[in-house]
C-alpha cells in the first residue's frame, strides 16, 4: 500500500485539519513533527514556496496548503465524503473554507498584539464570528449538515484553538449569549469522536502560545 | 423550462476576477447574462447574491448565486462537461493546480496591485515581492510540466491558464500607467511570458478583453485614488 507521511507541528490547527480528514476516513499515516525554528532539509524540498507544515506526501509526492490537501484526500479516498456531491453546494462549502482562510490572520494577531493593534485583531474576529453567525450555519448542526464536512475542519480553529487565545488575551468574545449558534456548533464539534481523540493538549498549548506572545512582544519593541 | 441553465454575471469590466469567469463561460460555450455593476453603487441585486463580501464577480445559475472566482471556475468546471475540463483528472496534478492558481491569486496579484497603488519605498518593496513570487512561479510551471508545456488551443486550456491571462493580461497598461516597466515579464519569466503570449493570441481571449485604452484608463483612476488617500 502506498505510504502517506504527513509533516506537521503539534499545536497548528492546520495540522489538525489535515489529521481530522485523515482519521475520518480511516487513512494511515506517518507523522513526522517538524522543528520550525529548524527546518529540515525534508521539509524545504517538499514545500520550497512556502517553507510551512503541513505536508501531506504520498508516495513520496508533495501537496502542501492544507484546505489543498484536503481537497487531494477527498478526491484519493472518496469514503465518508467531506464535500457534498452537489455541484452548487460544493462551490458554498469552498466558499466558506475561502472565507475562513481570509479571516483566519486576524484571529492569530489577537494573542500576538496589544494595544491598538490587538483591538483591531478583536474587532475584525469579532465581526467575522457575526457573519458566521449570521449566514453560515442556518439551523445546522453543522455546517456539513448531521455530520461533519470539510467547512466544520477548516473552521475547527475557532472551536479549539480562539478559546485558548481568548485566554491569554483576557477576552471572551465566543459567548453563548452574542453567538448562540456558533457556540453550540463548538460545543457538538468538540464532541465529535475524531476530533475529541484528535486534539492539541490545551494547557500545553496554553503555555506555548502564552510563551510564544511573550516572544512576540518583546521582540517587537 | 425557461429557467433552465440561466445564467448570468455581475461584474465590472476591468476586474481580473470577472475576467476570470468571462473567460470560463466562453471558453465552454455557456452563453450568458452580463450585468455591469457600478461598484460605487451596488445593485440590490448584488447585495441579496453577496451579502457576506458584496463583491464581484457573481455568477447566477438558475437564480442561485455562485461567489468567489476560482470557486466558480471550478463549479462552472463541474456543472458543464463540455468544452476543456479546467482541472485535470489526476488528483495530484489537481492539487498541483490548486495550489498554482491560489498562489497567483494571492500571492503574485495582491503585489501588483501593491504596484499599482503605492509608490517611493512600499512600490519598490512590492516590486521585489513580484520578482520573487514570480521566480517561484517559474519553477512551479516547470513542475506541473515536467515534460513541456502542451500547445494551447481553446480545447485544452485550463484553470491556472484562465488565471494567468487575468492576472497578467493587463501587464502592458500597467507599465503605460507606471511609465516604464518595474518587471520585464519577458525576461524574469520566460515560461509564464510565452504561455501568456499564446493565451493572448485564442480568439475567445481576444474577445473577452476589454479594449487596452479603458484598462488603462481604469488603472490610472484606482492609482491616483490610492496614492491620494495614501496622502491625506
Amino acid at each position: 500500500m502506498a505510504e502517506v507521511k504527513l509533516h506537521g507541528r503539534w499545536y497548528s490547527p492546520f495540522l489538525y485539519r489535515v489529521i481530522w480528514a485523515l482519521k475520518l476516513k480511516g487513512i494511515s499515516y506517518e507523522y513526522i513533527e517538524e522543528d520550525l525554528s529548524n527546518k529540515s532539509p525534508l521539509l524545504l524540498q517538499y514545500n520550497p514556496v512556502h517553507k510551512k507544515i503541513p505536508v501531506l506526501v504520498h508516495s513520496g509526492k508533495p501537496i502542501c496548503e492544507s484546505m489543498i490537501i484536503i481537497e487531494y484526500i477527498e478526491e484519493k479516498w472518496p469514503q465518508t465524503p467531506l464535500l457534498p456531491s452537489d455541484p452548487y453546494e460544493r462551490a458554498k462549502a469552498r466558499f466558506w473554507v475561502k472565507f475562513v482562510e481570509e479571516k483566519a490572520p486576524a484571529f492569530w494577531s489577537l494573542y500576538r498584539s496589544t494595544g491598538e493593534e490587538q483591538k483591531k485583531a478583536l474587532k475584525d474576529s469579532s465581526e467575522t464570528l457575526k457573519i458566521v453567525e449570521e449566514q453560515g450555519l442556518g439551523e445546522k448542526k453543522f455546517f456539513g449538515g448531521d455530520s461533519i464536512g470539510i467547512v466544520d475542519i477548516a473552521f475547527g480553529a475557532i472551536a479549539h484553538w480562539f478559546g485558548v487565545f481568548e485566554e491569554i488575551v483576557e477576552v471572551k468574545v465566543l459567548e453563548a449569549h452574542a453567538f448562540p449558534r456558533l457556540h453550540a456548533w463548538k460545543v457538538n464539534f468538540e464532541e465529535v469522536p475524531v476530533i475529541k481523540e484528535n486534539l492539541p493538549d490545551r494547557d500545553k498549548m496554553l503555555d506555548y502560545f502564552k510563551k510564544r506572545r511573550i516572544e512576540s512582544l518583546s521582540a517587537s519593541q | 423550462m425557461a429557467e433552465e441553465n440561466k445564467v448570468s454575471l455581475h461584474g465590472f469590466f476591468a476586474s481580473p476576477y470577472v475576467r476570470r469567469v468571462e473567460l470560463a463561460l466562453k471558453f465552454k460555450g455557456i452563453p450568458y447574462e452580463y450585468v455591469e455593476e457600478d461598484l460605487k453603487n451596488k445593485s440590490s441585486l448584488l447585495l441579496k447574491y453577496n451579502p457576506v463580501h458584496k463583491k464581484v464577480p457573481v455568477l447566477v445559475h438558475n437564480g442561485k448565486p455562485i461567489v468567489e472566482s476560482l470557486v466558480i471556475l471550478e463549479y462552472i468546471d463541474e456543472t458543464w462537461k463540455n468544452g476543456p475540463q479546467f482541472l485535470p483528472e489526476d488528483p495530484y496534478k489537481r492539487a498541483q493546480i490548486r495550489f498554482w492558481a491560489s498562489f497567483v491569486h494571492q500571492q503574485v496579484f495582491q503585489n501588483m496591485v501593491l504596484i499599482l497603488k503605492t509608490d517611493g519605498e512600499a512600490q519598490e518593496k512590492a516590486v521585489k515581492e513580484v520578482s520573487e513570487k514570480l521566480s517561484l512561479l517559474e519553477e512551479g510551471i516547470k513542475s506541473i510540466f515536467p515534460e513541456g508545456i502542451p500547445i494551447i488551443d481553446q480545447e485544452n486550456v485550463g484553470l491556472l491558464d484562465i488565471v494567468i491571462v487575468s492576472t497578467f493580461s493587463s501587464y502592458k497598461a500597467l507599465k503605460e500607467v507606471l511609465g516604464l516597466e518595474l518587471i520585464d515579464l519577458e525576461k524574469t519569466s520566460p515560461l509564464l511570458f510565452s504561455r501568456l503570449k499564446a493565451l493572448l493570441e485564442l480568439p475567445v481571449v481576444e474577445g473577452a478583453l476589454p479594449p487596452h485604452e479603458k484598462v488603462v484608463g481604469a488603472l490610472k483612476f484606482m492609482r491616483q485614488n490610492a496614492l491620494n488617500s495614501a496622502s491625506v
